[in-house]
C-alpha cells in the first residue's frame, strides 16, 4: 500500500473515532458519580485504544504512542476528582493533537512525521499521561545525555535540520517511554474485569452444584447426578486457577476427587456422602466469598475440604489415583488443560453478563422517554385542536372569499372568476378610466385571493394527511417503547429459586443442629423479582425462616404432648399481588407468646407496663418489630447469626415493602411480606387534595370509593377522626379477612397537614395498612390515572428536600411535579399520633390571579397568553363565548379579556350571558377588540364591562388595568381564586 | 462582618439587582445561577417550616423554593433570630425568583421584583459598610456591604446569598428530624 493510501486510510479510520473522543469527553466532564466517571473514562480508553491500534497499523507511531498513553491513564489514574478533572484535561490535548496531526497528514496525503513542536506537545502530553497512569514523573534530560542505545522519543527528529525525508523512512522509536507496563507483568496482572466475570460464573456453578446436593438428598448416590457434579467442579478448578484463586481452585480440586470417590463407592456412600457434598459446597461458598471480599485466604477450608475427601476413600472404596497437591497451583499458571466442557452450547448458554448498573442506566433512560411520551403526548393532542383550528379559520377564509365574489363589480376581462357578470362593451367603454383601473386591480386581487384559499386549502389537507402518518408513527413508536420498557424490567427479574436454594440448604444445616425434623414446603419459587429486591430479600427472609425453626417449631417432645406430628411444617408461599410479590414464610409451631412479648417491650423501654397491658394483640405482635425486643434468651444464640426483626423490617421499608405478622398461641406464626416486583416502575394513582396533585402508587389501592353525602362521618375521636361507611357489605371483601362496611377514615391534606379545600372529599381511597383496611380521603382522581412515575426519583433529590412520607416525585404531562406519597408512614403517623388541629395547619399557597382570554384568533391567544404568564398571571384561553363559559365553571378566572366578534357566542352575547347568570362569578371583563366606535363601547359598558380596549393595546395598558381591576375586585373574585 | 466568599468587588463587578420585603437588594450575579420573571406551580412539600413553599420542576430539575423575605429577615429561625412570619398573607402569587446554587444544593428564593443589572466600580462598593438605614429588617449575618451606584439614588444591600443558602438548606435538613422527633 502506498504512503498516500495508508495517509488516506488512517484519516478516514481515525476521523470518526477522534470526534468520538470529543463526546467521551463530554461525558468524562459531566461524570456525577463514580460509576459514570469510571464509565465515561473506559469509554475514553475503549476508542483511544481503537485508534492506537489504526495508527500503529498505519505507521503513525506519535499517534499511537500518545493514544495507548491515554488509554492506560484513562484505565489506571486514581478514580479522584483531581484525576478525574486532569484527565480531563489532558485527554482534550491529546484530541487536538490528534485533530493536528490528522489534518497535517490528510493534506500532505503522506504519514509525515511530528514537527518539532509536535514533538515537544507529544513528548509533554505522554509525560503527563504517565504520571496520571501512576508513574514517576518524567525528567527532563538533555538529548546528549542520552544513551544512544536507548534512543528517546525524539532522538531521530529532535535535532534540528534533520530532513523530513529521513524521519519518514525511519520512523522515531517510540517504545522507550513508560507507556506500556512490561510484558512479564502484565501476565502477571489478572484484569479487574476478568476478576469480576468469573466472580459471578462462580457463584453460579456454585448455585448449581447446590441444586444438583438438593437432588441428591432425593436420589442418594446418583451416578448422573454425581458426574454432572463433578463435571461442574472441574470447571470450576480450571476457572479459579486460571485466575489465580487458589484456594477456591484446591477446594474445587478435593471436591471433585469426593465425588469420584462417592461415585465409585455407590449406595455404601449412603447419607453420608450427601453431607459431604453439601459441606465441600460450603467451603466452596466460603472460598469464593473470601475472593469476592479481597480476604486473606483461609488455609484450613482446603484442609477441611481434604479431610473430607480423605474419609470419602476410606469409606467408600479403593484409593483414587494419588493427588498431587500442587496441582491445583499448576494450573493456576494455566498450564493445566482443562477437559472441554462436552455439553454442546443450548440456547441457555447463550447469556451475556451485563453490570446490573448498566441495566440500570439503560432503565433510567427508558423512563425519561417514557415521560417524554406523556409531554409528546399532550403536545400532539394541543396539534390535533390547532388543526382544528386552523380547519374553522379555512371556513371564514372561503365564507370572506364568497362573499367578497358576491360583491364584485361586472368583470371587464377573461380573467375574471366564472359566473361573474359580463358587462358590455358598450358599458365598458363608458367607464371612466380610473374605475377600469379600479375594477381591474379588484379583479386581479380577487384572482390571487382565491390562489391563496386554494393554496391554503390544498395545504392544510397535506397537513392532514402527514399529522394523521405522524400520529400512525407515534402510536407504533409509543407501542414499541412500551415493550421496550417491559423488556428492560424484565432483563432484571430473577426467579425466587435463587434465594429459595440458599433458604433449603439453611433450613436443612439449622434443623439438623438443632436435631429437629422439619418439612419445608416451598411454593411460587418460579415467581420472578427484580434482582436488586431479590439480592436485599435474601438476609431477611433467612432471618425469618431461622426464627421459624429456632423459635417456633417445637421439639418432637414438646409437639407430641401436644398432639401434633413430630415433623414441624415450615413453608414459604409466593405469588404476584398486582405489581407486587407476597411472600410468606408461616411455621406450625408454639406460636407468639403475647405476655412474654408484652413484657419483654417494656423492658426494653418501648412503652410502660400499664399502656402494655391495653394493647390488642395485633398491636402487641407489632413490638415485636421494635430493636431491642425478643422473648428469647438463649435460643438467641442460633438466631443470632442474623439480623433482628427490627432490621428486617428496616430493610424491607428500604425495598418500598412492607412486613405483617399474624400468630395464634399453639398454631404457629406466619409472617407476610410484599415488595415491589421491581422499583423502578411504579404505577400509581393521581390524586388530588387541597388543591395539589400527589401520586399514590397504585399498589397500596385497593379501590377508590365515589363518596356520596353522609358517607364521611365525623367521631370526635382525634386519632381516628372519620368514618367511611361502605353502602353495603362488599363483594370486593367478602372472600378476604375483611367484611368491615365501616373503616377510618383521615383526609389526605390532613396527613399532610395542609387544609382540606374541598369540604366533603369528593373520593375515598380504600388501602391496606398492617392487615387493616383505611379510607385515605381525597378532592378527586385525576384522569390520567395511570401515570409512570420517574425511576427512583426520590434518591435523585437533593437530600434536603427528602421527607419520610414522599418516597419519590413524577411529573405531569404538563410539567407538574406530584410527590409520590410512602403510604405506609402516612398511615403509621395516622394510626399512631393524633392529628393537628386544623386551625394550626398551614394554608395553601395563594394562586396567581386568573386570567382567561376570550378571542377566536389564535395569534392573538397565543401572544396574550405568553405576555401576561410572563408577567406573573395564571392565564387560561377560549376560543369563543361558549368556550369560554365552560371555562368560567370550571375554574372561575378573576379577569376576563374578551373579543367581540366570535363564532358560536360573540363577546357581547357571552357579557350578556355573565350578567344574566344567577350566580356570578365576580371576574371582572375587560374588551380588547378591533371594534372602535363609540356605539361598541358603550353597548360593552351597559352589559358590565369594565375596560374597553382598541387592538393593539401595549401589553403594559393591559398588565395596569387587570392589576387596578385586582385591586378593586369584590371579595368574591379572590375567594373564588 | 465580612464574608469573603462573597466579596463581589474583586471578581465580579457585576450586580443583580431585587426587591426583597421592601429593601432593595443587590447580589453578585455570579452567585446567581437564573432569575425567573414567574415561579412554577409549586408543590408543597410535607414537613417543611412555612417560609418553605415546595418544589417545581426546572427544566429536568427538581428544585425547592422559598421565601426570601423571611429568611432574609431571619424570622423564619434560619440565622439567629427566631420568630414567626405570615408567610402566606405576604405572598401575592406574583412573585420573581432568583435561583441559586448548583446541583443538590439548589434553591428558588422568592423576591417581590427583579430589577436591572448593575456594573459598578470598586469605590461604588461600599463592603465595609454593614450598618445604614437601608439594610432595612435584613438581619447583620446576611449583610455584606452596600452598593452606592454614583448615577443611582437608591442604595443597595449587598446580601450574603451563599450564606442565606447554606442556613437555609441545613434549616431544611434538619426540619425532617424535627418534624419526626
Amino acid at each position: 500500500m502506498g504512503d498516500a493510501e495508508t495517509a488516506a486510510r488512517f484519516t478516514r479510520q481515525s476521523q470518526a473515532l477522534i470526534h468520538l473522543l470529543w463526546s467521551a469527553l463530554g461525558a468524562i466532564r459531566s461524570a456525577d458519580t463514580e460509576y459514570r466517571a469510571q464509565r465515561s473514562r473506559s469509554d475514553f480508553a475503549r476508542l483511544a485504544s481503537e485508534i492506537a491500534v489504526i495508527a500503529r497499523s498505519c505507521g503513525v507511531e506519535d499517534c499511537a504512542s500518545v493514544t495507548e498513553a491515554t488509554q492506560r491513564a484513562m484505565t489506571e489514574a486514581p478514580a479522584t476528582p483531581e484525576a478525574q478533572d486532569a484527565l480531563a484535561t489532558v485527554a482534550e490535548q491529546v484530541i487536538l493533537y490528534l485533530l493536528d496531526r490528522k489534518g497535517v497528514i490528510e493534506e500532505s496525503q503522506a504519514i509525515t512525521a511530528p514537527s518539532n513542536d509536535e514533538q515537544a506537545a507529544l513528548k509533554q502530553l505522554i509525560g503527563r499521561l504517565g504520571e496520571l497512569a501512576g508513574d514517576p514523573p518524567l525528567v527532563e534530560e538533555p538529548v546528549a545525555d542520552r544513551p544512544t542505545e536507548e534512543p528517546a522519543i525524539d532522538a531521530p527528529l529532535a535535532s534540528p535540520g534533520v530532513p523530513e525525508a529521513v524521519s519518514k523512512t525511519e520512523p522515531p522509536t517510540l517504545v522507550r517511554l513508560p507507556v506500556a507496563a512490561p510484558i512479564t507483568e502484565e501476565l502477571d496482572r489478572i484484569p479487574a474485569s476478568l476478576r469480576t466475570t468469573f466472580l459471578g460464573e462462580a457463584q453460579d456453578l456454585i448455585t448449581e452444584l447446590q441444586r444438583i446436593a438438593l437432588e441428591l438428598e432425593r436420589v442418594p448416590s446418583d451416578e448422573n447426578l454425581l458426574t454432572a457434579a463433578k463435571r461442574i467442579a472441574h470447571r470450576l478448578r480450571g476457572s479459579a486457577g486460571t485466575v489465580q484463586m487458589r484456594p477456591l481452585a484446591q477446594v474445587a480440586f478435593e471436591f471433585e476427587e469426593l465425588l469420584e470417590a462417592l461415585r465409585i463407592a455407590g449406595a455404601s456412600a449412603g447419607a453420608w456422602g450427601v453431607v459431604a457434598t453439601l459441606q465441600c459446597i460450603g467451603l466452596l461458598q466460603k472460598a469464593l466469598d473470601q475472593e469476592a471480599d479481597a480476604q486473606a485466604p483461609d488455609p484450613t477450608l482446603v484442609d477441611t475440604a481434604a479431610r473430607l475427601r480423605a474419609s470419602a476413600m476410606v469409606a467408600g472404596g479403593p484409593t483414587p489415583p494419588t493427588p498431587v497437591r500442587d496441582d491445583a497451583s499448576d494450573q493456576s499458571n494455566g498450564r493445566e488443560t482443562v477437559e472441554p466442557d462436552h455439553q454442546s452450547p443450548t440456547d441457555a448458554d447463550l447469556t451475556l453478563r451485563v453490570d446490573v448498573r448498566r441495566l440500570d442506566e439503560l432503565m433510567a433512560r427508558v423512563n425519561t422517554l417514557t415521560i417524554n411520551r406523556t409531554t409528546m403526548a399532550g403536545a400532539r393532542d394541543e396539534v390535533s385542536r390547532l388543526q382544528e383550528e386552523m380547519g374553522q379559520a379555512l371556513s371564514k377564509l372561503n365564507a370572506l372569499a364568497e362573499r367578497l365574489q358576491d360583491l364584485q363589480p361586472p368583470r371587464i376581462s377573461g380573467a375574471t372568476p366564472p359566473g361573474a357578470p359580463a358587462l358590455p362593451l358598450t358599458a365598458l367603454a363608458e367607464m371612466s378610466l380610473p374605475s377600469r383601473e379600479r375594477a381591474q386591480q379588484f379583479d386581479d386581487s380577487m384572482r390571487v385571493m382565491r390562489e391563496a384559499v386554494d393554496d391554503v386549502t390544498t395545504l392544510d389537507s397535506s397537513l392532514r394527511s402527514v399529522m394523521s402518518q405522524l400520529q400512525r408513527i407515534v402510536e407504533a413508536q409509543e407501542a414499541l417503547m412500551s415493550e421496550v420498557q417491559h423488556d428492560v424490567i424484565e432483563m432484571r427479574l430473577v426467579p425466587l429459586d435463587d434465594i429459595v436454594l440458599t433458604l433449603r440448604l439453611a433450613a436443612r444445616l439449622l434443623a439438623t443442629d438443632l436435631g429437629k425434623t422439619i418439612a419445608f414446603n416451598i411454593r411460587g419459587e418460579t415467581t420472578q423479582i427484580d434482582r436488586e429486591i431479590s439480592d436485599l430479600l435474601k438476609e431477611p427472609l433467612l432471618q425469618l425462616l431461622r426464627n421459624a425453626i429456632t423459635h417456633g417449631i417445637e421439639s418432637a417432645k414438646e409437639r407430641r404432648a401436644a398432639g401434633k406430628p413430630e415433623e414441624g411444617r415450615v413453608w414459604l408461599d409466593a405469588h404476584y399481588v398486582g405489581n407486587e410479590v407476597s411472600i410468606e414464610i408461616g411455621d406450625d409451631g408454639r406460636g407468639v407468646n403475647l405476655a412474654r412479648l408484652r413484657e419483654a417491650a417494656v423492658k426494653a423501654g418501648h412503652l410502660r407496663r400499664d399502656a402494655a397491658a391495653h394493647l390488642s394483640s395485633e398491636q402487641t405482635l407489632d413490638l415485636m418489630f421494635l430493636p431491642g425486643v425478643s422473648t428469647y434468651g438463649q435460643a438467641d444464640m442460633v438466631g443470632g447469626r442474623g439480623i433482628g426483626l427490627d432490621e428486617v423490617r428496616d430493610a424491607l421499608r428500604r425495598l418500598k415493602g412492607t412486613i405483617a405478622v399474624t400468630s395464634a398461641p399453639g398454631e404457629g406464626c406466619v409472617f407476610r411480606i410484599c415488595v415491589p416486583i421491581s422499583l423502578s416502575i411504579t404505577h400509581i394513582l393521581h390524586v388530588s387534595s387541597s388543591g395539589q396533585g400527589y401520586a399514590i402508587p397504585f399498589s397500596f389501592v385497593q379501590r377508590t370509593v365515589s363518596l356520596a353525602e353522609g358517607q364521611v362521618k365525623p367521631t370526635g375521636v382525634p386519632s381516628r377522626p372519620y368514618i367511611v361507611e361502605l353502602s353495603a357489605p362488599d363483594e370486593d371483601f367478602s372472600n378476604s379477612a375483611y367484611h368491615a362496611t365501616e373503616l377510618p377514615a383521615y383526609p389526605l391534606a390532613s396527613l399532610l397537614g395542609r387544609a382540606s379545600e374541598s369540604d366533603p372529599p369528593q373520593v375515598a381511597l380504600i388501602v391496606e395498612h398492617r392487615s387493616q383496611l383505611f379510607a385515605l380521603l381525597v378532592d378527586g382522581v385525576h384522569e390520567d390515572r395511570e401515570l409512570v412515575a420517574r425511576e427512583l426519583v426520590a434518591r435523585a433529590l437533593a437530600p434536603h428536600l427528602r421527607r419520610k412520607v414522599v418516597s419519590g416525585v413524577t411529573t405531569t404531562a404538563d410539567g407538574q411535579v406530584l410527590l409520590i406519597l410512602d403510604v405506609p408512614t402516612l398511615l403509621s403517623r395516622a394510626t399512631r399520633m393524633p392529628l393537628s388541629t386544623p386551625t394550626a395547619q398551614r394554608p395553601p399557597p395563594p394562586r396567581k390571579p386568573r386570567i382567561l382570554i376570550v378571542d377566536d384568533s389564535a395569534s392573538i391567544r397565543r401572544v396574550l397568553q405568553q405576555d401576561l404568564a410572563r408577567a406573573g398571571f395564571d392565564v387560561s384561553v377560549a376560543r369563543d363565548g361558549i368556550d369560554a363559559l365552560q371555562a368560567m365553571v370550571k375554574e372561575p378566572p378573576q379577569v376576563v379579556i374578551l373579543d367581540i366578534e366570535m363564532p358560536r357566542l360573540d363577546g357581547f352575547e357571552f357579557l350578556s350571558a355573565l350578567r344574566d347568570s344567577s350566580e356570578g362569578t365576580g371576574a371582572r371583563v375587560i374588551m380588547l377588540t378591533s371594534r372602535a366606535s363609540e356605539k361598541h363601547q358603550e353597548y360593552a359598558r351597559q352589559l358590565g364591562a369594565a375596560a374597553y380596549f382598541v387592538k393593539p393595546c401595549p401589553i403594559a395598558t393591559l398588565t395596569a388595568k387587570i392589576d387596578e381591576l385586582l385591586e378593586s375586585a369584590p371579595e368574591k373574585a379572590d375567594t373564588r381564586s | 462582618m465580612m464574608h469573603s466568599s462573597t466579596m463581589p468587588s474583586e471578581y465580579s463587578p457585576e450586580f443583580l439587582t431585587f426587591s426583597c420585603d421592601g429593601v432593595a437588594c443587590a447580589a453578585p450575579l455570579a452567585a446567581i445561577r437564573e432569575a425567573l420573571s414567574s415561579v412554577p406551580v409549586i408543590a408543597s412539600l410535607p414537613d417543611s417550616p412555612a417560609w418553605f413553599l415546595g418544589v417545581f420542576q426546572l427544566r429536568t430539575e427538581i428544585v425547592g423554593a422559598a421565601d426570601m423575605r423571611p429568611l432574609l429577615t431571619a424570622y423564619a429561625g434560619v440565622g439567629n433570630a427566631s420568630s414567626t412570619y405570615d408567610t402566606y398573607s405576604a405572598l401575592t402569587g406574583r412573585e420573581r425568583a432568583i435561583v441559586v446554587g448548583t446541583g443538590v444544593r439548589s434553591l428558588a428564593l422568592l423576591v417581590e421584583s427583579i430589577g436591572d443589572i448593575l456594573t459598578l466600580r470598586p469605590h461604588e462598593i461600599l463592603s465595609d459598610l454593614v450598618e445604614h438605614p437601608a439594610f432595612g429588617a435584613i438581619a447583620p449575618r446576611f449583610r455584606l456591604g452596600l452598593l452606592a451606584p454614583e448615577v443611582h439614588q437608591t442604595r443597595f444591600a449587598l446580601v450574603a446569598l451563599d450564606t442565606l443558602l447554606t442556613d437555609t438548606i441545613n434549616a431544611l435538613t434538619n426540619s425532617e428530624v424535627a418534624s419526626d422527633g
